[in-house]
């Protein structure tokens, strides 16, 4: 009884971190849960890329499980219900068989499909070149940019699983795709076309999870993911780099 | 005529973004509207101080806050708002012109532009540590007096 519970406890944790909640919210979620089904002596331990829990089960039982957690993309609405069963569960105490199927409705809940991403990608790249003073031109050509990168970081994410390795990739892609278009006449500033479209790769929520997580006392979680964030910059920036030489723009 | 083009650059760009995090409906433009306020905060505060450093610290802490109270009337984890409406305080321009000045081996250019990407990265981490300890502060102090609260009523 207090396994299955517990099972599902860790699960619930881990779609949450999965989803991009900070490191606290989760340890807060589980230690939670299992207090409201009578387990005492509560420990767990949470970073980005595992979570361990130990319980005292009602019948004097310890419990220990542990998942690996892999990285995956954001996603709040995802979060948001999660977070409202998981407070529901607190106050109601339901039976986890029932509570089972309502996870699962949760995880299987609708994302935007590959054409809204496309979409999106286009949108936000063509509002930060005019964000950073980028003329209409540079609006057009950034978004369709957009549209390139979004094809691009889809068809890398099936062949590597290597995260850094897909920004450097598209970050150079599109870094050349920029300088060609000013050369060809389409586009006025490669530069503030290129900084458009690397805004989308750098890891925002990465960053300031990771401040959050910092500052309410999870060093570890904390650094691992500023390393993460910060790595990943290094990555996008020496792409770039790597098509500006390729080019000859630079030196 | 610039800060107005840069305000709605800053708004949609965090509505996109906020698509890619899965948000949806009123959150989704609520976070757009966020992420105009974000900017608009730090180009008063430019304009007012004449710093950006300053800016962003003070831009970064109204945003956290905004994003603490609109995750309150939304009853959703305060994540959900932080991570758009901060999105274009990103000093994206900064990384990508330290870059270029690698490249073009300009080393004043790079000094200039690294120190003052780092600052302001540095000044958005103090913001959102500063608001996010505040908030702590004022859960603390509301929790303390729940508990007294209810200790009288217990005596009574």
């Amino acid at each position: 009884m207090t396994n299955e519970m517990l099972t599902l406890a860790i699960e619930m944790g881990r779609a949450m971190l999965k989803s991009g909640a900070e490191v606290a919210r989760v340890e807060d979620t589980i230690t939670r849960i299992c207090s409201a089904y009578g387990c005492d002596e509560i420990n767990v331990f949470t970073i980005t890329s595992s979570i361990v829990v130990t319980v005292r089960s009602p019948e004097g039982e310890m419990i220990t499980q542990t998942r690996r957690v892999s990285s995956s993309s954001v996603n709040m609405t995802r979060l948001d219900h999660l977070n409202d069963l998981s407070r529901r569960i607190c106050s109601e105490k339901p039976d986890i068989a029932s509570v089972r199927p309502e996870v699962n409705k949760i995880l299987r809940e609708p994302v935007y499909g590959f054409g809204m991403l496309c979409l999106a990608s286009a949108g936000a790249a063509a509002s930060f070149t005019a964000f950073f003073g980028g003329n209409w031109q540079d609006m057009i050509i950034s978004a369709l940019l957009g549209i390139v990168l979004r094809c691009c970081m889809s068809a890398l994410e099936k062949v590597v699983s290597n995260n850094m390795f897909s920004n450097y990739v598209v970050s150079c892609i599109v870094g050349l795709l920029a300088i060609f278009s000013v050369r060809l006449g389409l586009g006025a500033d490669y530069g503030k076309i290129i900084i458009g479209n690397i805004m989308l790769l750098i890891s925002g929520a990465a960053f300031f999870n990771s401040l959050r997580d910092i500052i309410t006392g999870d060093m570890m979680a904390g650094i691992l993911r500023l390393c993460e964030a910060v790595v990943l910059a290094v990555f996008i920036a020496a792409g770039v780099a790597t098509a500006m030489l390729l080019t000859g723009v630079g030196v | 005529m610039k800060a107005l083009i840069e305000i709605l650059a800053a708004g949609g760009g965090t509505l996109f973004f906020a698509i890619f995090y899965n948000m949806r409906g009123k959150k989704l433009v609520t976070a757009g509207l966020g992420g105009m306020l974000t900017w608009s905060v730090c180009l008063l505060a430019t304009d007012l101080t004449g710093s950006q450093y300053i800016a962003y610290l003070v831009s970064a802490m109204v945003a956290s806050i905004t994003a603490e109270i609109l995750a309150r009337f939304f009853k959703t984890p305060t994540t959900t708002f932080v991570v758009p409406i901060l999105i274009p305080l990103i000093p994206g321009g900064g990384l990508f012109y330290t870059m270029s000045a690698v490249v073009q081996r300009d080393w004043i250019t790079f000094a200039s532009k690294g120190q003052s990407t780092i600052f302001l990265f540095c000044m958005l981490a103090a913001g959102i540590m500063a608001a996010s300890s505040v908030k702590k502060m004022i859960e603390g102090i509301i929790r303390l007096q729940r508990q007294t609260g209810l200790e009288r009523r217990s005596h009574d």
